[in-house]
């Protein structure tokens, strides 16, 4: 249950994160969460969308199509001012939960 | 590469947002697959592999539906709360699935209707075949529901029972004698109420043109036994049944309208009948329709002799039972009252035992029954060929979608996932055809009810309620949805195990077209075959037997051109036996004059109408036949000309002649069975016989006549004797009179010359004597004609379905026939390849269609007249028919699979 929990209040952080450094599109926010996280974290795409497009809703992200010649468009997706907030917000709740966890479990942050 | 776009859009259920954003959304989930699949291949994977790496990553479409649905919607500050409690509700394990089935299930319908609707000729023929089988499924069902199962309409129906004694002597309802219905009451515990009723048949006088109706005399508590009120005035009162205060009528609504014009103070006039003034106490309800149109209910006494009679059985009863007793118990009880009565009263009760039966039961009674549930067996045959039908459509149909059934199932589709997806495609099918098939039900209805004469409908218990009600409805309801199950499981199945390499394959069509998939369709035939001849030999026996029927009543006489109509005179206007017969001679006298009228005559019963006396037959210079040797004939008076206006034959002798009085000598005439049957070797004519009893008068036979029908139902002749009327005076006669052309233009004429002799006197039953006849066996034409439809429905279904399978097989060996024309063989080669199949099959069908209807036609036995259960002609000439239309159905198919061009077979593939 908490396993769940976790997963699901870590994605949207974890996507937030990934696209901090630049524009992503679906497919690659997708696999690198997989890659990065050596398959540890997987999640299936029927998640994956409509979660990016309920963060757009609330103006976390924002999506742009970018085509390129000989490609399918792509929908691009960068971080808002307002992503930027909650991403900063996120990772100090996540540090001080870990930071916690420390102190009590003796388990050591990444 | 796949067509992701189109895949996304195939899968994905129509969201409820914009449709530019849902493009969106396609395009990039579609972008998404598109790179998964580029990506695998780039690794090494095969195409197939990739494919079905990509497709696993979209397995669970609902919850991306549902999921998109949910993000879609707009937010902002606390609906978006309240959207996170939302989502977080949808995932919770036990909504979501419930909210995931439930969306399957609108996708597997969605789904289902689109399919439907991408073959629209399937669908129409489908649900046209579905709506006929159907149909007569629901019209049936709601004529049994009306006659068999709901008769009547009374409160606590299943607490009335009726009460007779047995022996029976009579027919149907009745058979009491009075002091033995006294004793029950006053003995019996298991009853509310016991009550009795006598048929009456009264004139109506006093109130413009005479006329007689149909009454019954009732005791008291009649009413209060059915649980009925009267709508105007009151019922009867208990003191009623005193004679002196017995001069009281109730009468129907419907008399009520006719003859009184609904006159609101009709309670407490006087109307005359049968000669005596009753005052009106009250008109029933219209529903209220017991004895079976009765227009008038008036007291029964039961006092003086009566109540010491038992030797006269004349009452019927009927009794209401206690709260939770049992028509068993009820029966017991009874045995035992009945066994008492036996030692009390051994000279009229020895050897008499009581019977209680359920009301409904017991006016349902006669054949009615037997035809309505052979038509129920009739109908599910044409159900059961309906739905073979579209099974064998279906499997032509889903050749065609092998290869969607095999992306399904690769996709992870479970095997019942795609049963469901197609039983719910078949339950939509059989639900149209349901709908359609109330209309065909109401056409069917309509022509059951017009095609009983009103004569015969007005003594039908539960025709006003035949309709389709909401009984009808959920009947139809529930065996559409069988049939849909049914007719697509076999399909369902099949199509649920695909071979993934050979249905994925470019060219579809495989040309060794499975075995197991002609060995389906080869039963398909057999069956259709099969189930079509039962219904036919059946459909045939009927009406060969019907045809006979009908043929035999017009034996011996022509009744073409015959007018006919009833006169009773009561004993209050007609006391004396001289008044009745100066009354039917003057009548007579005066028909005849009529220039339109060629002869004219009266009988006590007409021939093949179902009336007869049998009385005990005496011979002169023979010994009285012993205990048990009876010899007996049936009794019927006749004015001179009956003879001849009927046509009946005069074949020794003469005719009664037109001077007989009463007190010349007595004379007879008797029928040639009567001669076969009691003189079989010597001259009848100028013997003398006695009838009724043994003190009666000697009569001489002074003419021999042809025989007629007594009873449409009499398998052989009967004997009869006919008595001059002027020596019998009987006061109930139907008149006669031959037209020259025309009948029924007669009846005003001849009404008016019977009236000119006593304007108060009443005739009844104005109709012709063919009418009559064919009134009597309305019942067995309307078996044979639903039985010839359903026939004939099945005919056509069975054709409609060897055709599609034989035509779809042959398709489906376009190759095989391509290839063995490219090494030679000759267009007949290919005809009787083709045909020879189909007509293999067809004949195993009509081999088990000829063992089942043997098997199942001697159930029928009963309702067949003149022609056996096993008739040989008609088993034979309905397999020859169906082998006609069999070979008919190959042909067709066979003949275009010669035309195949060797070449354009081979690319087929």
């Amino acid at each position: 249950m908490l396993e769940k929990e976790v997963k699901r209040g870590s994605t949207e952080m974890l996507i937030l994160a990934l696209i901090e450094e630049r524009a992503r599109h679906g497919y690659e926010i997708a696999k690198l969460i997989e890659t990065r996280s050596e398959g540890v974290l997987q999640f299936h795409v029927a998640s994956l969308y409509p979660l990016l497009y309920r963060m757009e809703k609330r103006g976390l992200i924002q999506g742009r199509w970018v085509e390129k010649a000989g490609e399918r468009r792509r929908r691009f997706y960068k971080l808002t001012p307002e992503g930027k907030k909650v991403l900063a917000e996120q990772r100090q709740t996540w540090a001080d939960f870990f930071a916690a966890l420390e102190r009590v479990a003796k388990i050591k942050s990444a | 590469m796949p067509d992701w776009k189109r895949y996304v859009r195939e899968h994905l259920p129509h969201l409820a947002i914009k449709p530019e954003r849902e493009m969106e959304i396609v395009d990039e989930l579609a972008e998404h697959l598109e790179a998964t699949y580029r990506d695998a291949l780039a690794n090494g994977a095969s195409e197939q592999e990739a494919y079905k790496l990509a497709a696993a990553l979209f397995a669970d479409w609902r919850l991306m539906e549902c999921e998109l649905s949910l993000a879609e919607q707009p937010v902002n500050g606390a609906p978006l709360r309240q959207l996170d409690t939302a989502i977080e509700q949808a995932k919770s394990e036990k909504s979501r699935r419930r909210l995931v089935s439930m969306e399957s299930l609108f996708q597997d319908l969605r789904f289902g209707l689109r399919a439907l609707l991408k073959t629209p000729g399937f669908t129409l023929i489908a649900v046209i075949t579905l709506s006929l089988g159907i149909g007569v499924n629901t019209a049936i069902f709601s004529s049994i529901d009306a006659l068999l199962l709901r008769p009547l309409d009374f409160p606590g129906l299943d607490r009335l029972v009726a009460l007779s004694e047995t022996p029976d002597e009579g027919f149907g309802l009745g058979n009491v004698a009075s002091a033995d219905f006294l004793d029950w009451k006053s003995q019996s515990a298991v009853f509310d109420s016991l009550t009795v009723y006598q048929w009456w048949e009264s004139d109506l006088t006093g109130v413009g043109e005479p006329e007689r109706l149909r009454g019954g005399r009732v005791s008291p508590d009649f009413f209060h036994t059915f649980g009925v009120k009267a709508a105007l005035g009151r019922t009867f009162m208990p003191d009623e049944e005193q004679p002196g205060r017995d001069q009281v009528a109730l009468i129907s609504h419907g008399l009520w309208q006719r003859r009184f014009a609904a006159d609101p103070h009709i309670v407490g006039k006087t109307i005359g009948l049968n000669g005596a003034s009753f005052t009106v106490v009250g008109v029933m309800p219209p529903e209220f329709d017991f004895p079976k149109a009765t227009a008038v209910w008036a007291p029964l006494p039961i006092t003086g002799e009566f109540t010491s009679e038992r030797k006269s059985k004349y009452l019927t009863v009927i009794a209401r039972l206690k709260p939770a007793i049992t028509t068993a118990q009820a029966q017991t009880e009874m045995d035992g009252i009945a066994y008492r009565l036996e030692q009390l009263h051994p000279e009229t009760n020895t050897g008499r035992t009581v019977v209680v039966t359920s009301l409904r039961d017991r006016v349902v009674g006669g054949f009615t029954p037997m035809y309505m549930w052979f038509s129920m067996g009739a109908v599910l045959f044409v159900l059961l060929i309906a739905c073979v039908n579209i099974a064998g459509m279906q499997l032509a149909r889903d050749a065609g979608r092998a290869s969607e059934m095999a992306i399904r199932a690769a996709m992870g589709a479970t095997r019942w996932r795609i049963i469901r997806q197609l039983l719910t495609e078949n339950a939509l099918l059989a639900l149209l055809g349901g709908a359609l098939g109330i209309l065909m039900a109401l056409w069917m209805l309509t022509l059951i009810k017009t095609s009983i004469p009103p004569e015969i409908t007005r003594f039908m218990p539960g025709y006003g309620r035949l309709a389709i009600n909401t009984r009808a409805l959920s009947f139809t309801f529930v065996i559409a949805l069988i049939a849909g199950i049914v007719s697509g499981l076999a399909p369902a199945f099949r199509a649920s195990k695909p071979d993934l390499n050979e249905a994925l394959k470019e060219g579809k069509r495989s040309s060794g077209a499975c075995v197991n998939h002609s060995r389906l369709r080869g039963l398909l035939v057999i069956s259709e075959v099969a189930l079509a001849l039962t219904l036919l030999v059946g459909a045939g026996l009927m009406v060969k037997g019907f045809t006979r029927l009908a043929e035999n009543m017009k034996r011996g006489l022509s009744p073409e051109n015959v007018l006919t109509m009833g006169v009773s005179l009561s004993r209050t206007r007609y006391p004396e036996a001289h008044q009745v017969r100066a009354f039917y001679q003057q009548s007579l006298e005066r028909i005849e004059k009529l220039p339109e009228v060629v002869s004219a005559g009266a009988v006590t019963f007409l021939p093949a109408s179902g009336g007869w006396r049998t009385v005990d037959l005496f011979i002169a210079g023979r010994p009285d036949p012993g205990p048990g040797q009876s010899q007996s004939a049936n009794l019927l008076a006749v004015t001179p000309h009956y003879f001849q206006t009927l046509r009946i034959p005069i074949i020794e002798g003469r005719d009664f002649a037109d001077q007989y009085q009463a007190d010349s000598p007595r004379v007879a005439i008797i029928s040639a069975e009567l001669q076969r049957r009691y003189f079989p070797d010597e001259k009848a004519l100028g013997k003398r016989i006695r009838v009724g009893s043994p003190t009666s008068d000697w009569a001489t036979i002074v003419g021999v006549v042809g025989d007629v029908m007594r009873f449409h139902f009499d398998k052989r002749w009967q004997p009869m004797v006919y008595l001059p009327h002027s020596q019998s005076s009987a006061r109930t006669m139907y008149l006669v009179a031959r037209a020259s052309d025309n009948p029924l233009g007669l009846a005003a004429a001849v009404r008016a010359q019977a009236l000119s002799v006593d304007k108060e006197q009443p005739v009844f039953d104005i109709t012709t004597v063919e009418k009559v006849m064919t009134d009597q066996v309305s019942g067995a034409r309307i078996g044979a004609m639903l039985m010839a439809l359903f026939g004939l429905i099945a005919l056509l279904l069975s054709a409609v379905g060897v055709y599609g399978v034989i035509a779809y097989s042959a398709e489906q060996r376009t190759h095989e026939i391509g290839v063995r024309m490219a090494l030679g063989a000759q267009p007949r080669d290919v005809l009787k390849l083709v045909v020879g199949q189909g007509l293999a099959l067809a004949l195993i069908g009509v081999g088990i269609g000829l063992i089942a209807a043997f098997g199942l036609t001697r159930l029928m036995a009963s309702v067949l007249f003149g022609v056996s259960a096993t008739d040989m002609l008609t088993f034979a000439l309905v397999s020859l028919l169906l082998m006609a239309i069999a070979l008919m159905a190959c042909y067709i198919p066979a003949r275009r699979a010669t035309k195949v061009d060797p070449l354009t077979a081979l690319r087929h593939e």
